[in-house]
């Protein structure tokens, strides 16, 4: 019941904000709405953790992946959802109310599409809603309607929907494998991997190669990844933020549930060396375009497709530490990135430009701001005490050790290439002088507190791994198929 | 026996319907055999649920109908209608490099589909290869023309060519997916209207090469 | 003797066939329209009149009307229009029938070309266009019904292909017709391809190459296109719905097939008349396109043959 109870919640709450008369009224619904989603997302996972797996009806269940992945949602909605409201109220005047309603409404509505991604086992469902999240937020990456935010909703909209109908071929051809074994088996995953072992793996792979192009457009792995810097750059901040934290770790959710079912039938190199491969080629193509960045929001969306390529190799390389990398990565990322474009938007109400040369001085003129941008910062490009630095370890550790020695040294060489770009251009943001008239203050204070709690846990995830967290890991790494 | 040379039949059609879009040069005109071409896999849904035993995709098959014959080129003309008259856009490749291209993907759908129809025992089983070259010519579509309009048209030839494997390879997929996937693409082409005519709109034109501000 | 009687349905009979096509073009366009025989007296004043050669010409220029008018009469005798049985018919192959039609071309262009007039130059050149595009696509729809039948003889290929009761829902045989078809239009020069009642340089393909012919090289010349159109017409019908032809050479047999024929050639004629009527003639340039399209179509067709069962 809970799981209908997380889903109802954003619903109800798109359709209550989408009828209301005042801005003020929106933003109190939208608020309480995502602490509810997040309550009700904890108590999912409470639950898993102490049972095995959680039925509601026949459509939804909550494995340990599904937890891991609703407490990512959840968490970072809220606090993504509590800053937007300060975000609104500063960027948008009580003239523009329709628009703030329209972007309180919409912004649950996608948080309802993503939540329903993770909770339904039948694999067709999920897909729906995968869609459903690119059609959510197209308008929202359009709200500004200028000709920029145009060209990028379009690009958006079409690569995605491309890509996304990809995956429901390679869908169809995965249930084509299965009923060939089982004529009754539906579209369920937990049916599909009771199966794997019996099916063909020659259309198993066929379906895994468009599953991968399918589902890694929506992850932002290159090359299907043209649409991300667009749109994640002329989004509004808080849209930003939950796009690149964690629909992205949507997309990769989806691959990984159908990895699990590959590995099983057609063997783990196969779906590994895709993997590898096309990360590679992300954290490649983004450490290209990342260094000569002007903009430090498409840099930032740049930096999202480096991470998920990251995030691919871990996966790619496979085994108990490189998934668990992945894993760990996908939580780090979410919490650095989302803090990130977060400041992102402040720093905009503040210095009303996007470039990177526009920005001086962050530090004097927005001293919490900057300070937070500091560790964010830190925090992507895998500095030590955050916990980026472990999940990337992790990750190119286990490269070596599974004998991916290649891939792993020119990760890292690449690593190290974004690290120099990014301090540079954050180096020229914070520090120097700012540019005659400024004053010292926070464009957004209060709702921006909740970002704190972002560099408590990244702080806490680079110091230490609670037993709790590691069995809850252990848990869904169980559920993937891997094992110690 | 019947069956299996109707599903060829209608698969063929269906193709060519592909082909004459990817050459038509008028937007209204394009509409039109995209229409065909879903009344023409309406037809094919309907031949599987007589011949296959599936009485459900009678009802998938009249949805698609209606939602594939009526309602989502009657939205598209309605565009057409709303955009207006325009420079005429060529397309990246000319008719005939067109059509050379198309017969490449055609052949290259054959190689790609050989496990799957040698291993498939269904009567529909010849007709996914074909399936298949409609989605490789519906994303050589969306690349090819410089026309928003038609872009659109490609993704929803991809979308019609995956409900064509599904249909041929598996007798279609569970209700509840079908059902969503219709869904999905109603929105998806309501949206893409608003956009098409925004982008009219703001850039006066509807050719893709003048979205091309954002780069690097 | 069924044979004789064959070759002199078609070449007695090609002129009725232009007629019967140029009265329901009128019908269809309102108007009254020749007589259905005028052909016939347009033959008869041709024949009768002066022939008028110009100083430039060679020998090609004359030899070509005869050139042509023989490889149509050969094409008549191995073409199978009432039976498929007969002595002769079985040297009946299509490659042959293909390259007959061929040489008549080839010699036509000639001539066009012979007399050294623009007129002549740009029609013999548009001609040899067409002709570059439309024979591949001959021979591979030709290729796409042969694999079917599993031989490149006329009359055992209506043999065989009439014994498949579902032959019309084959996609292959399908495609193959389709691409005939428009293959049969470039080559006879009916529109889109060429308008044939046209003297307008901008749209003349097939008369710009006779323009300079007179009395009775004209009227051979003439009288070969019609049974060129007359045998093109056949073969669509016989070797696509191949029922209703006779099998062997008793009267009833050949009867059924004569009137078989008629409907066949009525049916024929009528679309053919429609689809002239309701589409312009297509820019020069554009015809490529169309003959690349149908080119597509007969590829597919032979696709279809090796890859469905």
């Amino acid at each position: 019941m809970i799981l209908v109870l997380l889903l109802f919640v954003p619903a109800v709450a798109s359709a209550l904000i989408a009828r209301s008369r005042n801005s003020s009224r929106a933003a109190l619904i939208h608020v309480w709405a995502n602490i509810a989603t997040l309550i009700a997302g904890l108590d999912v996972v409470q639950r898993v953790y102490v049972t095995k797996t959680e039925i509601a009806w026949n459509l939804l269940r909550a494995d340990s992946l599904s937890a891991f992945m609703i407490a990512i949602i959840t968490f970072i909605s809220a606090i993504t959802g509590i800053y937007a409201v300060g975000y609104v109220n500063t960027e948008f005047d009580s003239s523009q109310f329709r628009r703030a309603r329209l972007f309180y409404a919409l912004f649950q509505l996608f948080i309802f599409t993503m939540l329903l991604a993770v909770t339904t086992d039948n694999l067709g469902v999920m897909w729906v809603a995968i869609e459903g999240t690119t059609l959510a937020t197209v308008f929202l990456v359009n709200l500004h309607d200028n000709h920029t935010g145009l060209e990028a909703a379009y690009k958006y909209l079409i690569l995605s929907s491309v890509g996304i109908a990809l995956a429901f071929m390679g869908t169809v051809f995965m249930y084509y494998a299965a009923v060939a074994q089982a004529s009754e088996i539906g579209l369920s995953w937990t049916s599909l991997i009771a199966v794997a072992n019996r099916l063909d793996p020659t259309i198993v792979r066929l379906a895994f190669v468009f599953i991968l192009i399918g589902y890694g457009t929506k992850a932002g792995l290159a090359p299907m990844h043209t649409w991300l810097p667009d749109a994640h750059s002329e989004a509004p901040a808080p849209i930003s933020a939950l796009m690149s934290g964690v629909l992205l770790n949507v997309g990769l959710y989806a691959l990984i549930r159908f990895k699990a079912v590959a590995d099983i039938s057609a063997g783990p190199a196969f779906a590994s060396a895709w993997l590898m491969r096309f990360g590679l080629l992300s954290l490649g193509l983004s450490a290209a375009f990342l260094v000569s960045q002007r903009n430090y929001k498409r840099m930032l969306a740049y930096s999202s497709v480096e991470h998920t390529g990251i995030i691919a190799l871990g996966l790619g390389f496979g085994g108990y530490w490189g998934t668990l990398g992945a894993l760990l990565h996908m939580v780090n990322h979410a919490l650095s990135k989302s803090m990130l474009f977060i400041l992102s938007g402040s720093i905009l109400l503040k210095y009303r430009t996007t470039e990177i040369r526009g920005v001086r001085g962050l530090l004097k003129t927005a001293p919490w701001t900057g300070r937070a941008f500091l560790c964010g910062i830190f925090a992507l490009v895998g500095l030590p005490p955050f916990g980026a630095f472990i999940s990337e370890f992790i990750i190119f550790r286990a490269g070596f050790a599974m004998h991916s020695t290649a891939y792993s040294v020119i990760g890292i060489s690449l690593l190290v290439v974004v690290f120099a770009g990014m301090l540079a251009s954050m180096n020229s943001m914070l520090y120097g002088s700012p540019a005659e008239p400024w004053d010292r203050s926070d464009p957004v204070r209060l709702p921006l507190a909740p970002v704190a709690l972002n560099v408590v846990l990244l702080l806490a995830l680079g110091l230490t791994l609670p037993d709790g967290v590691q069995e809850f890991l252990g848990g869904v790494l169980r559920i993937v198929g891997v094992s110690l | 026996m019947p069956f299996g040379k109707l599903a060829n039949l209608l698969s063929f059609l269906f193709l060519l319907m592909s082909f004459l879009l990817i050459v038509r040069n008028s937007l209204s005109g394009q509409v039109r055999m995209f229409a065909i071409q879903s009344g023409i896999l309406a037809a094919l849904a309907g031949v599987v649920a007589l011949f296959g035993g599936r009485l459900e995709l009678f009802g998938v098959a009249a949805v698609f109908a209606i939602i594939k014959v009526a309602v989502i080129p009657s939205v598209l003309n309605r565009t057409v209608a709303k955009i207006g008259m325009q420079r005429a856009v060529a397309p990246y490749l000319g008719t005939s490099s067109t059509l050379a291209v198309c017969a490449v993907l055609v052949i290259i759908a054959f190689t790609a589909m050989a496990p799957i129809t040698g291993s498939d025992p269904l009567p529909t089983a010849d007709g996914i290869p074909l399936a298949f070259a409609g989605v490789l010519i519906g994303l050589f579509t969306t690349v090819n023309r410089r026309r928003a309009l038609t872009q659109i048209l490609g993704f929803l030839m991809l979308e019609n060519s995956i409900f064509m494997i599904a249909l041929l390879a598996t007798y279609g997929v569970p209700l509840i997916v079908e059902i969503g996937v219709f869904l999905d693409v109603l929105v998806a082409v309501l949206i893409l209207e608003v956009f098409v005519y925004r982008i009219k709109q703001n850039f006066d034109s509807i050719d893709v090469k003048q979205l091309g501000v954002l780069r690097g | 003797m069924i044979l004789l009687v064959q070759w002199l349905l078609v070449v007695a009979g090609a002129p009725l066939l232009v007629g019967f096509i140029r009265k329901t073009k009128a019908r269809l366009q309102g108007r009254c329209g020749a007589n259905l025989w005028q052909p016939y007296r347009d033959l008869r004043k041709l024949f009768i009149k002066e022939v008028v050669i110009s100083e430039t010409t060679s020998w090609i220029f004359r030899f070509t009307p005869y050139v042509v008018i023989g490889a149509m009469l050969v094409a008549a005798l191995i073409v199978p229009v009432l039976t498929t049985a007969g002595g002769a018919l079985s040297l009946g192959n299509i490659v042959l029938l293909m390259y007959l039609f061929l040489l008549a071309t080839f010699f036509l262009a000639l001539a066009g070309l012979d007399a050294g007039s623009s007129f002549g130059g740009m029609g013999s050149s548009r001609e040899m266009a067409v002709a570059a595009l439309a024979e591949p696509t001959v021979m591979i729809a030709i290729f796409a019904i042969s694999l079917r039948a599993g031989t490149t003889g006329l009359s055992d290929m209506i043999n065989v292909l009439a014994g498949d009761r579902l032959l019309l829902l084959n996609p292959g045989h399908l495609l193959a017709f389709f691409s005939l078809f428009i293959v049969t239009l470039a080559e006879t020069g009916r529109l889109p391809v060429d308008n044939p009642s046209t003297h307008l340089e901008l749209t003349m393909i097939h008369e710009a190459m006779i323009l300079e012919y007179s009395g009775r090289y004209l009227a051979l010349i003439e009288w070969a296109s019609a049974i060129k159109l007359f045998l093109f017409f056949t073969l669509l019908g016989n070797i696509f719905i191949p029922w209703g032809i006779g099998r062997t050479e008793q009267p009833a047999a050949v009867l059924l097939g004569l009137v078989a024929l008629v409907v066949k050639l009525a049916a024929l004629g009528v679309s053919l008349a429609v689809l002239e009527t309701s589409v312009a003639k297509l820019r020069l340039f554009r015809v490529p396109a169309l003959l690349t399209g149908s080119f597509m179509l007969a590829l597919l067709a032979v696709i279809s043959f090796f890859f469905l069962r």
